[in-house]
């Protein structure tokens, strides 16, 4: 897999490099949930149909159809029931996509922005559920608009380029955003499905923590990608030099080397206390480091997804 | 070698100080702020800047500590005093009036010691100058200059003959002064106190603000001096004798009753004459006639010799007279009287005579012949040409003499664009005639008919006049009827000379009178352009010497009995000329030839022969130091003499260049340091 930047092959193929996604062919991405679903697919729906895979009995009622009763059944015990089945479904999918200023970073050692990183998993992701016939759709709330950047899940062929276009257009720029991004995915959302939301998670967990339970007790499948770079998380600065927060625009001069302690411990404290809240909620993280290939990141948090199935 | 902006090598220092500055800059990152996204887990307080109380790199702070002392140190060092300096405490200039009268009783020579023995007897805290008051005041010794040197450059000082001002001399000691260190500025004016100097231009404003002025009045301790000054000679034919005419100031004072006046020419006394004053007669004019070679110049002195003189520099005036040149005059004019008395039989040698024909006056060139005078009948400029003519004449420098022998509407035009107007006389009858009343005798062209070799002009009979004026017009000669009847016409290069009749018998019958030929002559020398070299020079005077352009001279030389005294540069065909202050007759030449082209006399003023103390102008009481000067300033010992002060200068402009340069040293130290260090570092990572 290719970990250069890919900014040289132009703004597609920043974001889908076939290569890359070749290595993920073999990996079936079944949702740990079930799913409801128009089309029989990969994943068992909550909804009882015309699958091979029996599921249980219920008594029969009237205007039931005839065909699922189990005459073997009511050979045996005389009682009249309905044999269910599970319905096999395909999953929407609805690709989350922080656009927060601080997205926009790129460390020194980092083959790209965190955006960019951001862009190439979405895509990759959205590849894939394509090709097992799931439904993907895209989400942005881009600073300044009304309302979300949003991309209709579908399943048609051409889903990919609307996605990679949708994908191509988001700017890392404004504030906080996660809030309004995760609320206006339960609205959008009124079928059980995947969320897949890409971000830094930079803001407070207690600021989206209430939009995230909601999305979660909508019966929605929460993946996390948490792009982060090294020097976010190492502080590797030295001297002093003048910093500017990308978000406020806040300026500090700072000892580097002096603050460096304070800071990851601060640091610690701040992923520490959002870990707690993805727990409780029983969302599944991935950590995405920017100096690091997301394809790697991606394919290992796949192998774990099924190695948990 | 100065600290100054010119010097080459403070350019080499700018580089030396410029180059590790421009890489320590170039090296510096930029301080652009840097984004970053997790600023919240950074410390709280929004600047955090390290302890500056603590050093983190002390090889630098080291390094550029020494660099800022090194830099400060080298520009303050030339302000450190040494040693051999000292705080100045006053400043004095000598102001010593070397004029004429100054000589009386050897009041000069009293005077100069005694400031000599001042400039010696003065400490190290003093600061002074010395000024000479000559012709124009002379800094003998600069502030700051050497005392030792001063001082024997007064003593040797001669009395000088000049007549010179004290305004002038205590302008350029005050000059002096205003660059002066001393918290006291003190002019000390060595004078003999002669009233006329006092009291001569005081319209100037107060000047010596802040300055202190102490005059020292010298005794004269005469009782009496004769004088003799400012003489006028000059030639005049005679029948057929030529002679030179000598006019000279006597003047007396005190207790001289008598003098003996010597005239000499060409080493051989002409005369020598007692002449005695009359009572309450303090000047007399001495005038004398004696026949001289016309081809030859003429060179001589008129001295007096008295008893109890008192100022020897007075008793002795120098006059010269150059060959008698042959003036070529044009002539437009019909009387026949005028054109006899310049005919080649009466003014032979004297004057070569062009007769004009006034029918080709548009075609004539008289000046591109050479005429140096015109003289024209008021009837020709009727005529366009003739008023043409006049005008070339006049301004280029030529003279003209016109004859008024004829009034009419245009000649009346015509003499209104030269600058004379017509008077108009009351009853237009039978011309009444006039005589002579009035002669400006003082008038060069005028003074030899005073006496009687000539007869009186006022046996002339004026028959008919038409009468004249004008505003630049002076009167030389005015009738009983008190009409002009010779006028001088001012504002024009050459000299206009107009008489208001004609030279005809039926206007006057001067043309047979004894005085006529004579006069042609004078008014036609008088009119002629004049000398390129001025005949008189005070002392220590600057000239202004025109140079022929047809001499081609680079130089122009005063000599003084063969012996050159100065050269001087011909710069656009004219020489500035710094006459001696010595009096005496000066000879003048081109370039590198011999030849004695003029001769310039060199006489003191007769004012400084008035031996009269006067009290101090109100302008010199009014500017008395109330006000004292609070500039204080070291400087280079004077007392150890200017040589080894400028030596001590020199030395801490040295130390300072050095400082200069180790600082620079420092600081290329520093940069390599910063670079290893970097190095270094980048090489740990």
């Amino acid at each position: 897999m290719s970990t250069a930047h890919p900014a040289t092959g132009g703004p597609r193929a920043a974001v889908f490099d076939p290569a890359a996604l070749a290595g993920l062919a073999g990996i079936e991405l079944r949702a740990r949930y079930l799913m409801e679903g128009f089309l029989s697919g990969l994943h068992r729906s909550p909804a009882h149909g015309v699958s091979l895979e029996f599921s249980d009995y219920r008594p029969y009622q009237p205007g039931d159809d005839l065909r699922r009763l189990d005459w073997h059944l009511y050979a045996r015990s005389d009682r009249l029931c309905m044999k269910r089945y599970h319905q096999d479904t395909n999953l929407s999918v609805l690709f989350l996509c922080d656009t927060s200023a601080s997205m926009d970073y790129r460390g020194s050692g980092a083959w790209g922005s965190k955006m960019e990183v951001a862009k190439g998993i979405a895509a990759a992701m959205g590849w894939l559920m394509l090709r097992q016939n799931d439904a993907v759709g895209a989400l942005a709330q881009e600073v300044g608009a009304a309302a979300p950047r949003y991309v209709r899940p579908a399943q048609r062929s051409s889903q990919l380029g609307v996605l990679l276009r949708h994908l191509d257009g988001l700017r890392a720029a404004g504030g906080e955003c996660l809030e309004a991004l995760l609320s206006n995915a339960v609205r959008l959302m009124p079928r059980r499905g995947m969320v897949v939301l890409v971000s830094d998670f930079l803001e407070p967990a207690e600021q989206y923590e209430v939009a995230l339970k909601r999305l979660r007790h909508s019966g929605h499948e929460c993946v996390l990608f948490q792009v982060r770079d090294r020097d976010e998380e190492e502080f590797p600065f030295e001297g002093v030099q003048t910093w500017m927060d990308s978000e406020t625009g806040e300026v500090r001069v700072v000892d580097a080397q002096r603050a460096r302690e304070q800071y990851l411990q601060r640091y610690a404290a701040f992923e520490a206390q959002q870990d707690r809240v993805f727990r409780g909620l029983e969302v599944t993280r991935c950590l995405v480091r920017t100096d690091r290939s997301p394809w790697d990141a991606m394919a290992q948090f796949l192998s774990e997804r099924r190695r948990l199935r | 070698m100065s600290v100054s902006f010119l010097q080459p090598w403070f350019f080499a220092g700018l580089v030396a100080v410029g180059a590790p500055l421009w890489l320590h800059l170039r090296r510096k990152k930029p301080s652009q702020p840097r984004r970053f996204p997790t600023l919240r887990f950074l410390e709280d307080p929004p600047v955090v800047l390290p302890n500056p109380r603590r050093l983190q790199e002390w090889p630098l702070f080291v390094l550029r500590a020494l660099a800022l002392v090194l830099a400060v140190t080298a520009f303050a060092w030339p302000y450190f005093p040494g040693a051999d300096e000292f705080m100045v405490k006053e400043s004095r200039v000598y102001l010593l009036d070397n004029t004429l009268s100054h000589q009386a009783g050897g009041a000069f020579e009293r005077m100069r010691e005694r400031v000599a023995a001042e400039i010696r007897g003065t400490g190290r805290e003093v600061q002074l100058a010395v000024v000479e008051l000559g012709a124009v005041p002379r800094v003998l010794s600069a502030l700051g200059g050497d005392k030792g040197a001063a001082a024997a450059l007064v003593e040797g000082l001669r009395a000088g003959s000049a007549r010179g001002s004290f305004l002038d001399g205590l302008r350029q000691s005050n000059a002096l002064l205003s660059r002066a260190l001393g918290e006291r500025r003190r002019i000390l004016f060595f004078t003999d106190g002669q009233a006329n100097q006092w009291t001569e231009s005081t319209g100037g404003s107060a000047f010596l603000k802040g300055v202190e002025l102490s005059v020292f009045t010298s005794e004269w301790g005469v009782t009496g001096n004769a004088w003799v000054a400012e003489p006028e000679v000059q030639r005049v034919v005679f029948g057929e004798k030529w002679v030179v005419q000598l006019a000279v100031k006597v003047g007396r004072q005190g207790r001289v009753d008598r003098t003996q006046v010597v005239v000499s020419d060409g080493g051989r006394v002409v005369a020598k004459r007692s002449l005695d004053f009359g009572q309450g007669e303090d000047q007399r004019v001495f005038e004398l006639q004696w026949e001289a070679d016309p081809k030859e110049w003429v060179r001589g002195e008129v001295r007096v010799e008295t008893t109890g003189d008192g100022l020897a520099g007075d008793d002795r005036v120098y006059f010269a007279l150059e060959p008698v040149r042959e003036g070529r005059v044009a002539l437009l004019t019909k009387s026949a009287f005028v054109r006899t008395a310049l005919s080649q039989e009466v003014m032979r040698g004297r004057w070569n005579t062009l007769v004009l024909d006034p029918a080709q006056l548009g075609k004539a060139g008289p000046l591109e012949s050479g005429a140096e005078v015109l003289v024209v009948d008021a009837l020709y400029l009727q005529s366009l040409e003739a008023r043409t003519l006049v005008g070339a004449f006049l301004s280029n420098g030529c003279g003209v003499l016109l004859l008024c022998n004829k009034w009419s509407p245009v000649v009346a035009g015509a003499l209104r664009e030269l600058g004379l107007e017509s008077v108009a006389v009351a009853g237009t009858g039978e011309p009444v005639p006039s005589r002579v009343r009035y002669v400006f005798s003082q008038h060069p062209v005028l003074k030899p008919f005073t006496g009687q070799d000539y007869g009186s002009l006022g046996e002339l009979v004026i028959r008919r006049t038409h009468a004249l004026m004008g505003r630049n017009a002076v009167p030389l000669m005015v009738s009983d009827r008190g009409e002009a009847l010779l006028l001088e016409n001012g504002g024009y290069p050459g000299r206009f000379f107009a008489l208001s009749f004609g030279l005809e018998r039926a206007d006057s019958n001067w043309p047979l009178h004894v005085s006529f030929v004579p006069f042609v002559d004078l008014c036609l020398q008088n009119a002629r352009p004049a000398g390129r070299i001025p005949a008189e020079a005070a002392p220590g005077d600057t000239v202004v010497m025109k140079v022929p352009e047809g001499r081609g001279a680079e130089t122009l030389w005063i000599a003084a009995e063969g012996r050159e005294l100065s050269r001087v540069p011909v710069v656009g065909g004219m020489a500035r000329v710094g006459m001696p202050v010595e009096p005496g007759c000066y000879e003048v030449g081109y370039g590198t030839s011999p030849e004695v082209v003029s001769r310039v006399c060199v006489n003191g003023s007769p004012k400084e022969s008035i031996l009269e103390k006067g009290p101090e102008a109100g302008w010199i009481k009014g500017s008395r130091a109330e006000e004292s000067s609070l500039v204080k300033g070291v400087h280079a010992g004077e007392g150890t003499g200017g040589r080894e002060a400028r030596e001590s200068a020199a030395r801490k402009q040295t130390w300072a260049w050095m400082f200069l340069l180790a600082a620079a040293g420092v600081l290329v130290a520093e940069s390599l340091w910063l670079s290893v260090r970097n190095l270094w570092r980048r090489r740990i990572v």
